[in-house]
């Protein structure tokens, strides 16, 4: 059930992802709901169950929007990689740990995806607005990284694919 | 954890045969995953549609919504026809030639529903409409608005199509000066983050477009009017493109660059037309 939930999951951040329009003060940034969805995977489940979210989240990412396809791809499981090597050493089920590394990935991503289109595809933008962007970025995902992690371990639990108690998850949130 | 290296390396050789796939393929790919999420976003649109025209409806009387989005076609429709018709008066009997070519193109123009805005990553300014090669349309067509051109199909598949917005630095217009008749490129600059910009349809804050290799002999004044110039095979002649809002001197002082505020409002483009080429 977990490939599952992970499936349904990826396919409703693409399209949530690809209808809400983004937003100038912000950037253009959209919100990064396919990152979240891969970052609860690279920090709750095998290394390769989080690369393979990666891979198909990045997928869905440059299929349906303008980049050359494989370039999300590439970097969410980059990401995912790195973010699966914290994953004992962090409490996942903080909300702060859930933020910062939301903060992080988002950057990042931004950065590396911007570097690679730059590189090749010949995208033009302002060091400001790339600045302003990555930034943005960062913040969503601090943000939609907690909200999207609370609804896939609801997901998960009533799937039957995470066992914990009730109780213990009202004290988490 | 031998399983665990083996799906990561067949992982990233897929990404390896992602990024080297041919040109084709990578169509076939696009256009088959946009069709079918293309409902999935028609259907949320829809909703959101609604939602805002019942709160619209609440205001206005009732079924005045219905009434105005029946109308919007035909108006459209009838205000190219005026240009038309305007333009064949004021031009003399050289142009008399060309009129008949003209009349041989005739304009069609098709309603479509914007369902995605500045794509999944927001790096360029581009929409996805509701209409695709099914209806007819095909890449390099012209888009506009009531008020004037928006941009251009670059992609399409059966059911939807890709829209790059002039307001993109990577969009090029070939213009012409209506009061002079000089011709130049006009290029996007992406949006300003300046203004009020708080809207939740807005996808942008048009900066103003600038046209740059203006040569000084050129009358180019404030507030000229600035349309389609034709050329390029991408654009029709004369669709309204927006009025000149400044015009600056470059560094080098050897040519002015004219900065172009875009005719059609950038920000609420929930419905807008393609223009059908009877050649393409």
């Amino acid at each position: 059930m977990t490939w599952v939930v992970m499936t349904f999951m990826l396919l409703c951040a693409a399209v949530l992802q690809s209808i809400l329009p983004p937003f100038v003060l912000l950037a253009n940034t959209k919100l990064p709901l396919l990152l979240a969805v891969v970052l609860y995977y690279a920090l709750n489940r095998d290394l390769h169950m989080a690369v393979v979210a990666g891979f198909f989240a990045g997928c869905f990412q440059d299929i349906l929007g303008d980049a050359p396809l494989g370039y999300s791809a590439l970097c969410f499981c980059v990401i995912s990689l790195a973010t699966g090597c914290f994953r004992r050493a962090v409490m996942s089920e903080s909300v702060i740990a859930q933020s910062v590394f939301g903060a992080v990935s988002g950057a990042v991503a931004t950065l590396c995806l911007y570097f690679m289109l730059s590189g090749t595809e010949g995208l033009i933008c302002r060091t400001s607005w790339v600045v302003m962007k990555t930034f943005w970025a960062g913040i969503l995902s601090a943000i939609c990284v907690p909200a999207i992690f609370f609804v896939i371990v609801r997901l998960d639990q009533k799937v039957g694919n995470v066992e914990a108690p009730e109780g213990e998850m009202d004290e988490i949130w | 954890m031998r399983h665990a290296t083996r799906v990561i390396c067949v992982i990233f050789l897929a990404i390896i045969v992602l990024l080297n796939l041919p040109l084709t393929a990578i169509i076939r790919v696009r256009s088959g995953v946009h069709d079918n999420v293309a409902p999935f976003q028609n259907a949320v649109s829809v909703i959101m549609n609604k939602c805002r025209e019942s709160m619209l409806v609440m205001k206005d009387s009732q079924g005045a919504m219905t009434e105005k989005k029946r109308m919007q076609e035909q108006i459209v429709n009838l205000e190219y026809q005026i240009r038309e018709l305007a333009a064949l008066e004021r031009d003399n009997e050289e142009l008399r030639t060309q009129l008949e070519f003209k009349t041989k193109e005739k304009k069609q123009l098709v309603l479509c529903e914007v369902i995605m805005r500045g794509g999944m990553s927001g790096w360029w300014q581009s929409l996805t409409l509701n209409r695709g090669s099914g209806d007819g349309i095909r890449a390099d067509m012209a888009v506009v608005t009531v008020d004037g051109l928006i941009g251009c199909t670059i992609s399409v598949s059966k059911h939807t199509a890709e829209v790059l917005l002039i307001t993109d630095p990577s969009c090029r217009v070939a213009c012409r000066f209506v009061r002079t008749g000089a011709f130049g490129v006009m290029s996007g600059r992406g949006v300003s983050m300046n203004g009020n910009a708080m809207s939740y349809e807005m996808i942008c804050e048009a900066k103003p477009n600038k046209i740059d290799y203006i040569s000084k002999g050129q009358e180019v004044q404030e507030d000229d009017e600035v349309v389609t110039s034709g050329l390029g095979g991408v654009y029709p002649e004369g669709l309204p493109v927006g009025r000149v809002a400044k015009i600056v001197e470059h560094s080098s002082r050897l040519y002015y660059i004219a900065h172009i505020l875009p005719a059609a409002n950038m920000r609420t483009m929930n419905y807008v037309f393609v223009v059908m080429d009877a050649e393409k």
